[in-house]
């Protein structure tokens, strides 16, 4: 039987395929749409993600993010490490800075300072250079994404020429040397970032010396973490968060700009299409195949029977055009895998995806259900 | 031997308050097993109606109907269709030959209905139409058959499983003249050859000779039917 509700369904090629397009287009729509936004949000907090040393970050109540800090006072970095239970802490220093290149380009700049001696904060992957040359004088790295793209020498005849170890710029009116190229976590904002000693951060910024953006710091195995943040915030009045909370602060902030409302729109969009297009052409199949419900009926088959067969066909196209957006949206995220886009498609979202698209699907059924269910044998006869 | 169908009193009205017709006014007949018989009589006189209602697919307002032993006054909506699938065969006057189907796939419906495996249900309706001189197109869409052919199928599809008693409406009306005593001889040969009762309401009076047993209808009452022919 369920075998005859499949055909009955493939039959009719052209709202078939209409059916599936219309749930194609929509799991496309909401899981590419969520993967940007989710990309996106995760780079709010590259920060975080990137300095992975540190198990605290210490900040200003009043800094909602990497790039809106109130710095703290740098006093406060031997108080933190004076907590009992403290293995280290470090301070790591941000601000914007203008940058000039050998060609001319200018472009505002994401500066990392970063402790002298221990380089706590610096990159972790290198893909030229060495960390250690930081400590060179006027020694910044240069993420590769910039090295390739935005501070890339352009060549009169169209030729790019990528960024390379010793190359020089001019970072505040300040000579700065690349001493190497790194991978990091692209940032919201497509902007260069650089990172550079804290001596030279100072250097470049005549930022006063008296202050650090945040203080990073590890605790020791088996503390009570809690216990410490509630020490910290007592005796500096500063917050003391986990990687997590800072997370979270970060999303938050980046929250309130109305992202969520731009990509929660494109979602519905999605989900108005996916109901709008597959919802209506498989109402209309279901009601143009109404005669043959009630054949079926009119030859015994039972309303649970026709259920079953609605019902998976509802499924059936739901799956095939949800397998289909899905593939299309991870075809495009390896597309984009090397590039500046935002991407990022985890298994919740997949599952996300999933229940709405089954929504659509369930909601599509039950529209077509209320109609089959009430065909009647009786219109066959004398017709 | 027990009729085929006994219908006692059978009434049916349509609409309510100042709209209301009574299309059925106590209708009692009696159809023996194994015969062949046309229910005839100008349009609105109640024939389509009495079919629906032998046909189990709309309830009497008032009196009995037994069918091959069955008391459908008793049946709720889900054992009437459980009934219909067990024991009847429908021919509709369109055929309703569902066109994403192969002929043999239509054919198998009731059995695939019933519970039955496709392959087997299959391999029964290409007998059922090699029965009806429709083996070769057993693969093929009802689109790519003639009226006549479809009929055929949907005679096919009436009685492949195994149902004793099989109605039918106006099964020639849209034939032509070959074709609807080509539909009836196979009819006929049911009855003779596999003990079918089959009841046929029609217009058609170039089948009359095909009957058994013509029961006349008008104005909601038979008229005459006792006569055989």
């Amino acid at each position: 039987m369920l075998l005859l509700a499949i055909k009955m369904l493939i039959g009719k090629r052209s709202a078939f395929i209409g059916v599936i397009f219309g749930i194609f287009l929509a799991t496309l729509l909401i899981s590419q749409q969520s993967a940007i936004f989710l990309g996106l949000i995760s780079r709010s907090y590259r920060t975080v993600t990137d300095i992975s040393a540190p198990n605290l970050w210490i900040i200003d109540p009043a800094t909602e993010s990497d790039d809106r800090v109130r710095s703290v006072p740098s006093g406060y970095l031997d108080v933190i490490r004076s907590v009992p239970g403290m293995k280290w802490a470090s301070p790591i220093n941000i601000t914007m800075v203008p940058l000039v290149t050998e060609t001319n380009i200018f472009e505002m700049c994401q500066l990392y300072g970063v402790d002298d001696a221990t380089l706590i904060g610096a990159p972790n992957v290198m893909l030229q250079g060495q960390v250690e040359d930081l400590r060179r004088e006027g020694g910044i790295i240069v993420d590769t994404y910039s090295a390739h793209g935005a501070l890339a020498k352009k060549m009169a005849d169209g030729t790019v020429i990528p960024l390379k170890l010793g190359d020089e710029l001019e970072i505040n009116h300040h000579r700065a040397v690349v001493v190497g190229i790194c991978k990091i976590t692209q940032g919201f904002y497509p902007q260069p970032i650089i990172f550079c000693s804290n001596e030279e951060f100072f250097h470049f910024t005549s930022i006063p010396r008296e202050r650090y953006s945040f203080i990073v710091a590890k605790t020791c195995e088996g503390v009570d973490i809690p216990h410490i943040q509630q020490m910290i915030n007592s005796r500096t009045k500063l917050d003391a968060l986990t990687r997590e909370e800072f997370k979270k602060k970060i999303v938050d902030s980046f929250l309130k700009t109305g992202i969520l409302i731009n990509f929660g729109l494109s979602v519905a969009l999605g989900v108005i299409i996916g109901f709008s297009i597959a919802g209506q052409i498989f109402y209309s199949m279901t009601v143009a195949n109404l005669t043959y419900y009630a054949l079926i009926k009119a030859v015994g088959g039972t309303r649970k029977m026709i259920l079953q067969m609605i019902t998976l066909q509802a499924v059936l196209v739901g799956i095939i055009g949800f397998c289909l957006g899905t593939a299309a949206t991870i075809l495009w995220g390896f597309a984009i895998e090397d590039t500046t886009l935002a991407f990022m498609f985890p298994w919740q979202l997949l599952l996300f995806c999933a229940f709405i698209i089954f929504t659509i699907c369930l909601s599509t059924a039950i529209l077509s259900v209320r109609k089959v269910i009430n065909a009647d044998p009786k219109t066959l006869m004398g017709t | 031997m027990q009729p085929a169908v006994q219908c006692r009193g059978i009434r049916k009205t349509y609409g309510n308050n100042d709209n209301k017709v009574e299309v059925l006014k106590g209708i009692d007949l009696e159809i023996d097993a194994k015969t062949l018989t046309l229910m005839v009589g100008p349009s609105g006189s109640g024939k389509t109606t009495l079919l629906s209602i032998i046909a189990t697919i709309l309830t009497a307002d008032a009196g009995e109907l037994v069918l091959l032993g069955h008391n459908v006054k008793e049946m709720n909506e889900e054992e009437k269709t459980l009934f219909r699938r067990d024991h009847l065969g429908i021919v509709f006057q369109s055929f309703f030959l569902i066109p994403t189907l192969t002929v043999a796939e239509n054919v198998s419906l009731p059995l695939i209905v019933a519970g039955e495996e496709e392959e087997i249900a299959i391999e029964k309706a290409i007998v059922q139409l090699k029965r009806m001189g429709l083996a070769n197109k057993h693969n093929v869409s009802p689109s790519n058959l003639s009226k006549g052919q479809q009929q055929r199928v949907a005679i096919a599809r009436a009685i492949i499983n195994e149902s004793q008693l099989i109605v039918c409406d106006e099964p020639t009306s849209s034939l032509d003249h070959v074709s609807g005593a080509e539909v009836m001889k196979i009819l006929k040969e049911l009855v003779e050859e596999a003990s079918k009762t089959i009841l046929v309401v029609t217009h058609d009076h170039r089948i009359f000779p095909f009957a058994n047993r013509i029961v006349y209808m008008g104005d909601g009452q038979i008229t005459t039917g006792d006569g055989h022919e």
